[in-house]
């Protein structure tokens, strides 16, 4: 063998190896630039005011929300505050940018009606009656409580979860399935779209994947971003989609498609296995020894799971998740709570488990 | 060009490419030094779990004589070797409390053997069923009725059987009087129920050994991250229900007396050193150099484990200085109570939160969300 078999011989391996990390060709006219991929998400051009916003209106929303759990006693709310909250109106917020960002929650999610009365219900069973099953009313918690309907739904968490499904995670999936159907040159349109969505995730510009934020940190990720570390550090969630918003966005200004399309798909799997990475503790968590017996903390669980199952709703059109396997956790998630943790076995939780870990490798 | 060159360099690109398109595999951490973490498996089924439960199906087995004769012959006479053998069971299992997981999760053991009212609760009012309350309500209401409801999944259940109503049923002040057929009734189905659940959990643990010990993985739900899980969540035990609660650390200083675990057996503080003598044994694999304290060394963390293994000494020795009974010492001996309790606070974040980081480990029992 000679050297001129070699090096062709190493040659063509290499393209070899290169090329099976891509996709076939595309036959697109636009050859692709040269282009780096940053390690913050510091593009010249980068807006997501708007995506920011609506996160904080819901955090804003929430805080709200919670204040009914505080200490033992009723705290009252008011329906026109929480009724102005939905719909920006009358300064309702703590942030005054808010209130003059002209964005307002109602507008980006869907079912919104469904989700306004989670948060609607918080008022309407915060009576101080004892709650139990067919009762609504309040369950303590620790030295506080949570709000609850007659079947133990926690709507406060079901706001909450619920918006982070029906409205951040919603917008992800329908923005960057669009971005998706994109001209390789219409650029700014498709830049715009993956900095709205990259701003629903809530994470600074320099995420750290491996950092603690501290609770006081006005850098810290909130909501989906906050989920990064919670419920997704096992499934390495915080640096796969901070590093494939980075990749893709420099993707779009080089005009590489591929890479553009294939950080999508990542995002998609990875923010719905999030979800389910959420959910499948939540639906766990009630049943463990150390919570069972105690209502404040199953009730809570589940109903965080509930909202998290919401956003298998939204899901891209790839997943993984059947729709016979949809409708059972949604049937699952909708049963009296009270009757799914006096199940023997907690047949139906573990369905639902089994579920969520077999479809997402959980 | 010799062919083993081609083939050297063909094996180079493959592994290029191969390694240009997945991420290298996750290495695990906790693989330091030789640690043999199946013979700590081992050691702790076969000569600490395993033993603990056949201790305890022979405790329950003389609890239940016990009550036989008692229930038969209610005096000062049975009613004195009954408080021995509640005493040794009740003992015993704060010993196998440790060890709630696998079989003994499943059979949900601890809730309705010794229910601890669940961290996320504190004590407010006397009348809140928190802690170690005994709901004499219900207990009063089975008995009346003839009827109970044990296999219930709720807090009116788990207050109403187990050592919580047997203690009560037992000791209570009136408990020799006050003992006729329905109540007679009542205790042995009790503590036939308690026979059944310890048999089945020791029984149970024959088949479970083999996934106990097979699996050395630190993820949510292994044996190593259920044995650290389990000695954060019996420390937050100790410091929450045994104690401080009790003393009014959850209650703006409002004692809580009768909330002391078995308040009427009069062994509180018996039971509260016991736990963290259990504690201590477990977390060190009782000295056999095989414990989590021998793999916490062989991680490079000698000295969080003599930290440990220090705290842990210290609190038993503020135990000590506590005068029995404990129910009565909250307020005659508040400093000394106190002192235990902030030594306890200690060793809380030691085994809560240095322990889990450097074993890779989650504590999965606190929900750490904030909301």
């Amino acid at each position: 063998m000679n050297n001129k078999l070699k090096y062709t011989a190493t040659a063509a391996m290499l393209l070899l190896a290169f090329s099976a990390c891509k996709k076939e060709e595309n036959n697109e006219p636009v050859l692709v630039k040269p282009y780096t991929v940053p390690t913050t998400y510091n593009f010249a051009t980068a807006n997501y005011a708007q995506s920011t916003s609506l996160v904080q209106m819901a955090v804003e929303v929430d805080a709200y929300l919670k204040k009914a759990n505080t200490g033992s006693a009723i705290v009252a709310l008011d329906q026109t505050m929480l009724n102005n909250m939905f719909s920006n109106s009358g300064n309702p917020f703590t942030d005054m940018a808010l209130n003059a960002s002209g964005n307002n929650i109602t507008n980006f999610t869907s079912d919104a009606a469904m989700i306004k009365s989670y948060a609607d219900s918080v008022l309407i069973f915060n009576t101080g009656a004892t709650a139990s099953a067919g009762v609504g009313g309040f369950v303590a918690r620790g030295s506080n409580k949570i709000v609850v309907g007659p079947r133990g739904l926690e709507y406060g968490q079901a706001f909450t979860k619920g918006t982070m499904s029906a409205m951040l995670f919603k917008e992800v999936v329908r923005t960057l399935t669009e971005v998706k159907s994109l001209a390789t040159t219409d650029t700014t349109k498709a830049q715009a779209m993956w900095d709205a969505a990259f701003g629903m995730l809530s994470v600074p510009i320099n995420y750290d994947p491996t950092k603690t934020y501290a609770s006081t940190d006005t850098d810290k990720p909130l909501l989906w971003g906050g989920y990064l570390a919670e419920r997704g550090a096992a499934i390495d969630a915080g640096a796969v989609l901070f590093n494939a918003f980075l990749k893709g966005r420099a993707a779009i200004g080089g005009y590489d498609v591929n890479v553009r399309n294939e950080q999508i798909d990542i995002i998609l799997a990875k923010w719905e296995q999030l979800a389910a990475a959420a959910a499948l503790n939540y639906v766990t968590s009630p049943t463990a020894a150390t919570a069972i017996g105690n209502y404040g903390t199953q009730l809570h669980g589940l109903s965080e799971g509930f909202g998290f199952v919401v956003a298998f709703k939204y899901r891209p059109a790839n997943s993984k998740l059947s729709a016979g396997d949809y409708d059972k956790l949604n049937m699952i998630l909708n049963t009296d709570f009270y009757t799914l943790l006096n199940q023997p076995g907690f047949t139906d939780l573990v369905a639902a488990q089994n579920i969520l870990k077999s479809t997402y490798g959980l | 060009m010799k062919p083993i060159y081609l083939i050297f360099s063909t094996i180079a690109v493959i592994a290029l490419s191969v390694l240009s398109c997945n991420k290298p595999d996750k290495t695990d951490d906790t693989d330091k030094g030789n640690f043999d973490k199946t013979a700590m498996l081992v050691q702790y089924a076969d000569n600490q779990i395993i033993p603990a439960y056949a201790t305890l199906q022979t405790n329950i087995s003389e609890l239940q004589a016990a009550i036989d004769a008692f229930a038969s012959s209610p005096n000062s006479g049975t009613q004195a070797a009954l408080k021995t053998a509640y005493a040794n069971a009740h003992l015993q299992y704060i010993r196998c409390g440790l060890y709630n997981f696998g079989p003994a999760e499943s059979a949900i053991l601890d809730n309705f053997f010794n229910f601890t009212g669940g961290l996320d609760y504190s004590f407010t009012t006397d009348g809140a069923l928190t802690g170690f309350s005994v709901d004499t309500a219900t207990i009063l209401n089975n008995i009346a009725t003839s009827s109970n409801n044990f296999t219930s999944l709720s807090r009116a259940s788990f207050y109403a059987q187990g050592f919580p109503a047997l203690n009560y049923l037992c000791f209570e002040p009136n408990a020799i009087p006050n003992m006729d057929a329905k109540r007679a009734q009542y205790l042995k189905d009790i503590v036939a129920r308690m026979k059944t659940l310890s048999d089945k959990v020791a029984a149970d643990w024959a088949s479970y050994r083999s996934t106990f010990v097979g699996n050395t993985q630190s993820n949510s739900g292994s044996p190593i991250a259920n044995i650290v899980n389990q000695i954060a969540y019996q420390m937050d035990v100790l410091k929450g229900p045994c104690i401080g609660w009790p003393l009014g650390k959850a209650s703006n200083g409002t004692v809580f007396a009768s909330k002391c675990e078995a308040y009427y057996a009069g062994i509180s503080l018996a039971l509260a050193k016991e736990r963290i003598a259990s504690i201590k044994s477990f977390y060190s694999g009782n000295g056999s150099g095989k414990g989590l304290s021998d793999y916490l060394v062989s991680l490079g963390q000698a000295q969080l484990n003599t930290d440990i293994l220090a705290q842990m000494d210290i609190v038993a020795t503020k135990l000590n200085d506590i005068a029995d009974p404990l129910p009565t010492a909250l307020t005659s001996q508040y400093t000394a109570v106190d002192a235990t309790y902030k030594e306890i606070q200690k060793l809380v974040t030691l085994v809560k939160t240095d322990l889990p980081s450097v074993t890779a480990v989650q504590i999965s029992y606190a929900d750490n969300d904030g909301d």
